[in-house]
């Protein structure tokens, strides 16, 4: 039970990594603010709660304004907010760069990288209040690779990287640590909508699987374990860090 | 005697010298003043923050119910002639509902889930604001959040702020040249600050049976300017 006495702030909580965060998080005892733009798949995860401590929030993670509802609604769940994890994140992966319309580009980057620092941003009263915080953003092991076809999105989680690295810098003395984890592909809606759009989807999941040492895909659960951890005042010393969780991928 | 003018003029204003202008000699004396101006304007937009408040025994429902009322609201909103662009909704959330005061029943089971939403409609006629919130709560709007008011264009009012920043510079000068006994002389260096519009005092009164009456108030559109003037020989 290592989140009992604090509430953490969740988005992209209701599918894939995020979800699995949610979960495992209120099983340890967190109280949980769970923000996605999927208003059914957020009732369907209260429900699935079973009375455990969580409420949502429906909306654009780049608002401004949704963060600091998302952060105020947080503190009404009666804990201090020590944790933030920003997972939502989106791709649209398999356009070679020359054929990314400048929307779709701006588009990526609006919801990962400014969707990130926007509550990054908005939490500091939070964190100030509780005395210290944890936040962790999902970089990618593309961002240390490269990868073809998805320059937007990998570009994004390289930004994601940096700004893990000069946010903690920044905070270290206010007690916020600023980490990233960077998943291998994850067997995720977000990773299923992104094979469907290649010629031939299962040729594409085989070759990306057979990059991985370890020769599957990861579980969400998998990253939500990494998560934890750097939520957790377990990581009291780690901050500016992003832990790969890819499988081998860099490695191999 | 120039020499201690410069040190005395420096100690008035207490800010560094530091060379603005290229014409300018680093010894040349100057005075330094700050000027503020202030416009009072009645604001002419109000925008009203209201909440949607529903309670089921599931999420899904409790967040069906809750969209079924913002329709109604929406609905409402368009009757008193606000528009589209002029309504934001976007904050829906949802969490579980406990009873903790009877003893006698698992007080870890959720006994309901409870919705809510926020909508913000904004009116361009002050006037109206009144009708709109009873049109909101007689759409079964049960929290009204509060009434903020803004003035739609101020670049005119942040001019008029501008100015009179400027004169009060102006005035502040000559009255430290004449006090001095220095002539003063042409400005060597203007920088503008950016002005503030503090939000004003707000009132309003919610009773039932009655029309709902909102005070809006003045707002103040400020800006700031350092002047810094040569000292003619």
């Amino acid at each position: 039970m290592r989140f009992q006495d604090r509430t953490i702030v969740v988005t992209g909580a209701a599918s894939g990594i995020g979800r699995a965060t949610v979960e495992r998080a209120l099983g340890e005892g967190a109280a949980v603010l769970a923000v996605d733009r999927d208003a059914a798949a957020l009732a369907a995860l209260v429900e699935a709660a079973g009375g455990k401590p969580i409420r949502t929030l429906e909306g654009d993670v780049a608002d401004a304004a949704l963060a600091a509802e998302g952060f105020r609604l947080a503190a009404g769940l009666g804990r201090p907010v020590k944790g933030l994890l920003t997972a939502a994140g989106i791709s649209v992966s398999g356009t070679p760069i020359a054929e990314i319309a400048d929307e779709a580009w701006d588009e990526v980057f609006r919801v990962n990288v400014r969707g990130s620092w926007t509550w990054l941003k908005a939490g500091l009263p939070a964190f100030e209040a509780a005395g210290g915080g944890s936040v962790v953003l999902i970089a990618s092991q593309l961002a240390f690779g490269g990868g073809a076809l998805n320059a937007a999105y990998i570009a994004s989680k390289g930004a994601i990287v940096s700004l893990a690295k000069t946010a903690a810098m920044e905070l270290a003395e206010t007690g916020v640590r600023v980490n990233a984890v960077a998943p291998g592909a994850i067997d995720t809606p977000m990773l299923r909508r992104s094979m469907s759009k290649q010629a031939d989807p299962e040729a594409a999941a085989e070759r990306s699987r057979n990059r991985h040492a370890m020769k599957r895909f990861g579980r969400a659960e998998e990253i939500a374990s990494p998560i934890l951890y750097l939520l957790s005042d377990e990581a009291s010393f780690v901050t500016g860090h992003t832990m790969l969780a890819d499988g081998g991928w860099t490695a191999a | 005697m120039r020499r201690a003018l410069t040190a005395a003029m420096l100690a008035l204003t207490a800010l560094a010298v530091l060379p603005a202008v290229a014409q300018a000699d680093i010894d040349d004396p100057y005075i330094q003043v700050e000027g503020e101006g202030v416009v009072q304007a009645a604001p002419d937009r109000a925008t009203v923050s209201a909440g949607v408040e529903t309670r089921a025994p599931n999420a899904a429902e409790a967040m069906r119910a809750n969209a079924d009322a913002m329709n109604a609201v929406m609905a409402e909103l368009a009757k008193a002639g606000v528009e589209d662009r002029m309504i934001r909704t976007s904050q829906l959330s949802v969490y579980p509902v406990f009873n903790r005061s009877d003893r006698d029943v698992d007080q870890s089971a959720p006994i309901a889930y409870e919705a809510t939403n926020q909508v913000e409609a904004t009116v361009a006629e002050i006037a109206a604001v009144g009708e709109v919130i009873d049109a909101l709560v007689g759409a079964g709007v049960n929290r009204i959040q509060g009434v903020r008011f803004s003035i739609d264009d101020a670049t005119a009012l942040e001019d008029e702020a501008l100015r009179r920043a400027i004169a009060d510079a102006r005035r502040k000068a000559t009255l430290v040249a004449e006090a001095a006994g220095v002539r003063l002389g042409a400005p060597l260096l203007i920088e503008t600050r950016g002005g503030g519009r503090p939000a004003p005092v707000m009132r309003m009164t919610l009773e039932a049976g009655q029309a709902t009456s909102v005070a809006p108030g003045e707002q103040s559109v400020s800006a700031g300017v350092s002047m810094r003037f040569a000292i003619l020989d």
